[in-house]
């Protein structure tokens, strides 16, 4: 088994094996993260496809400062939001509706157990655009600030999608048990 | 999956369940997406490796050469360039011969002028220059453009072909699309069954033009909406990917049967039924009147010889032959109530009659009567304007027959009452005046 370093190294000489290398090693999480943010399975393959293109084409840019796995994540994320960009004008923006936006308590999940598929099943029920404001924020981690440009949306908008988006899953898994 | 444990808020939840998952990646996606790898990478420009600004290099380089050394000679084979170069080269040449052919066919035809610009086009330089933008085919640029036009008619078939010959050479036999479908049209909503035919694939997808897609190896597909739509069968193989082939499916719109009836009696004496068309998108009616007569008319008037309660139905069909149809059953059944008394009559003049009439016996209107259905009891009872009653009756099967004390009554307005319960339970009560006429 081929060290990350060296397989790094390879690609950046843009040699096969050290590419399907670095495929078989991380391709899988990576295709984790575009299922999050598609609509669905064709759509995460065309994300993940385009992700990968750009990452061995630009491995050469990744500086060797920083994770490397964290610079791949972050090129992956920022093609899944183009690809939501470019995409939005061909589809229906859904809107929530008539949710109640109140912040629920926390805590109500202790007693409850969700698999992934469960909680990746309620989440693709979101309309894409909170689903990619949820994915961000909490998921990711960034900050309404930070999602507010990389969208090109209003900071109040990221809030209040953020928001909405919560209440929504939360009502989702209260039901859903 | 989540035995891991439980978690204080949503954020959390979905951070520790999904935020590392991974997800398999579906086998093949290597295989297909290492060729357009292999392809961008091809159109990049790095130092140490081949790609298309070499090729371009050493293209430039061999049709200086081939100029050069081979000027009217066809048969040039470099040995020593990379094999997609000879792929080219193999394929222009032949190429190249099918023109020679094509130009002779053209200039045996007559003109001179022709045979002149075709050989022109034979020189390999110029060949090139239609592939490759090299600036080596510039200066034959202009007088190339008339050759061009002469040639076009023959050559692509050609060249397709050669191609393909070559590329079998090289590689895996390639993935053959073909598939078919059950139905190629149809009466929405339309259920088609594809059977895949392909050979030499993987993996395929099918694209059903209606936003839908499968992985499925032969899927059934419910188009919902009316359209004509491209499916597409993609195939993704060793030999090759992408390769795809289209069928179209066309689902016609389904019509919409409706009518209406003039009125809910089937049977007044001496008046028809009419029946009113709403239907949509049809251009055919089939008409059952339920009494065993049919009709295709768009809004028939029919009649009923007997009153009775008839299941009427129609059947609409449009131009591509997609029916719908609409059954209304009894239509003028029992649960109809009604009564109905005409404004006039005209009393025989022969004596009285008793007033005891059925359908067939009144066609004079001789007795003043009602027409009604559901009826259960009744009672009818007539005066004259100064509010003399000069009939009753509690029988449904008698009439005024317009006598009056043995006397004919005379000619003028009557008022007639009558009141009862329909068999639905309803009772009624209704009014009028009716003319009696003198007979002439």
């Amino acid at each position: 088994m081929k060290s990350d370093r060296e397989i790094l190294e390879g690609c950046r000489r843009h040699e096969r094996m050290a590419q399907k290398f670095l495929f078989e090693r991380y391709s899988g999480m990576l295709m984790g993260i575009c299922v999050r943010y598609a609509t669905d399975y064709p759509e995460a393959e065309d994300i993940l496809q385009e992700s990968l293109l750009k990452i061995y084409l630009n491995i050469g840019d990744y500086s060797g400062e920083g994770s490397f796995i964290g610079w791949m994540r972050k090129i992956v994320i920022n093609t899944a939001i183009t690809y939501y960009h470019k995409t939005l004008k061909h589809k229906h923006y859904v809107e929530i509706g008539d949710l109640h936006t109140g912040e629920a308590g926390d805590g109500s999940f202790r007693d409850l157990r969700f698999t992934a598929d469960e909680l990746q099943k309620v989440l693709d029920e979101l309309p894409p655009g909170y689903k990619v404001v949820f994915n961000l924020y909490a998921v990711e981690g960034y900050k309404h600030k930070e999602i507010a440009e990389m969208l090109d949306i209003d900071i109040n908008t990221s809030k209040s999608q953020y928001s909405r988006a919560k209440s929504f899953l939360r009502k989702k898994l209260d039901n859903y048990k | 999956m989540s035995d891991k444990g439980t978690y204080n808020n949503i954020e959390d939840l979905f951070r520790s369940e999904l935020g590392n998952r991974d997800y398999p990646v579906r086998e093949g996606f290597w295989a297909s997406f290492e060729k357009k790898l292999r392809f961008r990478e091809f159109l990049r420009f790095r130092p140490g490796s081949f790609n298309v600004y070499y090729l371009g290099a050493i293209v430039a380089a061999a049709l200086v050469s081939a100029s050069l050394l081979l000027s009217g000679n066809k048969d040039i084979k470099p040995a020593s360039v990379p094999d997609i170069i000879i792929e080219k080269d193999t394929a222009s040449v032949q190429q190249e011969k099918s023109v020679v052919e094509e130009d002779k066919q053209v200039t045996d035809k007559g003109s001179t002028d022709k045979k002149a610009v075709g050989e022109k086009t034979l020189t390999p330089e110029k060949k090139y220059d239609g592939q490759d933008t090299e600036p080596a085919g510039g200066k034959t640029g202009e007088e190339h453009k008339p050759g061009k036009a002469v040639v076009a008619k023959g050559s692509t078939r050609v060249e397709v072909i050669d191609k393909k010959d070559t590329i079998e050479k090289i590689a895996l036999p390639p993935p053959v699309a073909r598939f078919t479908a059950d139905k190629s049209e149809g009466c929405l909503p339309l259920t088609v069954s594809f059977e895949n035919l392909s050979h030499n694939y993987d993996s395929c997808i099918w694209e059903f033009g209606d936003g839908g897609r499968s992985y499925e190896e032969n899927p059934v597909w419910v188009f919902d909406s009316e359209g004509s739509y491209e499916v597409n069968l993609i195939l993704f193989g060793k030999g090759g990917s992408g390769v795809k082939t289209v069928e179209t499916v066309t689902v016609y719109p389904r019509p919409v049967a409706r009518f209406e009836i003039s009125q809910d009696n089937p049977y007044i004496p001496d008046e028809e039924i009419r029946f009113y068309n709403y239907s949509q998108n049809a251009v055919e009616w089939e008409w059952d009147f339920g009494d065993g007569n049919t009709g295709s008319d768009f809004e028939p008037a029919h009649f009923y010889e007997k009153p009775g309660s008839y299941t009427v139905s129609l059947k609409a069909m449009s131009k591509h032959g997609c029916a719908d149809s609409m059954v209304l059953t009894n239509a003028f059944g029992n649960n109809t109530c009604y009564i109905k008394f005409p404004n006039a009559f005209v009393p025989n003049d022969g004596g009285p009659t008793g007033g005891y009439y059925s359908s067939r016996s009144d066609q004079q209107e001789e007795v003043f009567h009602p027409v009604c259905s559901g009826v259960t009891s009744y009672n009818l009872r007539i005066y004259t304007r100064r509010g003399i009653l000069v009939f009753e009756s509690d029988d449904i099967q008698i009439g005024w027959d317009g006598y009056y004390k043995g006397q004919k009554a005379e000619p003028g307005v009557y008022i007639w009452k009558v009141r009862g319960v329909y068999k639905n339970g309803e009772p009624f009560v209704k009014g009028g005046d009716v003319t009696l006429l003198p007979r002439h």
